[in-house]
């Protein structure tokens, strides 16, 4: 004879199962002492249960949980209150920072675009093996002006150099 | 009826929050006294379950029954409280019962089947709780919980399985 599970044992102790499994169960109940012994068991668990005292609510606590939403409420006007003066005040600021922070952000984006360029520019004449930057000198100069005092031969720089050397001589 | 009330609740209506407060403030304080077994944490955790009822209550769509999103509040309350106080364990309460010929031993088990619920894992025991002292289907606990049907029958019945172990030698009597 197969016995009914334990956990489906609970769940007929509950009502949780349908009326067909539940006729099964109560039949097979009737005539097998060992799932009679384990459904005694399991309502022995439930009855202890009973036991369990109750607590009552205490008498003022409509009272204190209407205080406490009053002071949430009135803590949550105040952040809100709060968070729209700050957006009043900051606001006019952030747009008037946009003014300054845009023109600026693009000449720095031009400075930095001039700088890779340079250095890619002289990068790509060492490569070619012109010496452009050979020595130490040359080195602590790569950020300044001296940068652009040797033009390699066919560079703009040089173009511009022998032009206006032709315009010294004229 | 509830739908009603809520709607109320929404259109801030104090009477209807009274209403529905009185209503299921016995039900929700016991939940989670035999959860976190401190009657005066019980009754401050209740609050803030209704806090966020009136707080939330047009997030209530109707789509479930009202003590159903109810009871997930609480649930997720009590989850919060034990998460917060997992260090200590809750403090076991000597209560006198209301019945005043309480013997010894009557006392002494009480004691004993309190500490054994409070002992069973967090999800056993609120399922069992919502089960056995909230008359919860298992459909409903599998919604609050948001588990399937089968985790509830399976939850129930291992924290039968541990109290019955724990309870032995009450048995044993």
């Amino acid at each position: 004879m197969k016995h009914i599970s334990k956990r489906k044992l609970s769940a007929f102790l509950d009502g949780e199962v349908c009326k067909e499994e539940k006729h099964r169960i109560s039949e097979h109940v009737k005539s097998c002492a060992s799932c009679q012994k384990e459904v005694d068991r399991l309502s022995y668990v439930s009855h202890s249960l009973d036991a369990m005292e109750e607590v009552q609510a205490s008498p003022y606590f409509m009272l204190n949980l209407k205080q406490k939403i009053i002071e949430r409420e009135s803590k949550r006007a105040i952040r809100l209150w709060f968070l729209e003066e700050i957006n009043r005040v900051l606001i006019p600021v952030l747009e008037g920072m946009n003014r300054i922070l845009i023109p600026a952000g693009a000449t720095a984006l031009f400075l930095v675009s001039l700088l890779c360029g340079s250095y890619l520019g002289t990068s790509i004449y060492q490569i070619k093996g012109l010496k452009v930057l050979p020595t130490r000198e040359g080195f602590d100069n790569f950020f300044s002006i001296t940068l652009f005092d040797n033009f390699p031969e066919g560079s703009l720089g040089n173009a511009y150099a022998l032009l206006s050397m032709e315009g010294e001589r004229q | 009826m509830e739908q009603f009330l809520i709607q109320k609740i929404v259109d801030r209506d104090e009477d209807a929050f009274e209403q529905l407060v009185k209503e299921y403030r016995h039900s929700v304080l016991n939940t989670i006294y035999r959860y976190i077994g401190d009657s005066a944490e019980a009754q401050d955790i209740a609050q803030e379950v209704f806090i966020k009822v009136w707080q939330h209550a047009k997030n209530f769509r109707g789509e479930s029954r009202f003590s159903t999103w109810l009871y997930r509040i609480v649930v997720n309350q009590c989850l919060n409280y034990r998460a917060k106080k997992r260090e200590s364990l809750p403090i076991l309460e000597n209560t006198i019962s209301s019945n005043s010929d309480v013997s010894f031993e009557d006392e002494e088990e009480k004691v004993a089947i309190k500490k054994a619920v409070n002992e069973l894992p967090e999800r056993q025991r609120i399922a069992l709780i919502l089960s056995k002292f909230e008359g919860k289907s298992y459909k409903e606990i599998a919604q609050i919980m948001k588990v399937s049907l089968s985790s509830v029958e399976s939850l129930i019945f291992r924290a039968r399985e541990n109290l019955r172990e724990k309870l032995l030698p009450l048995i044993k009597k």
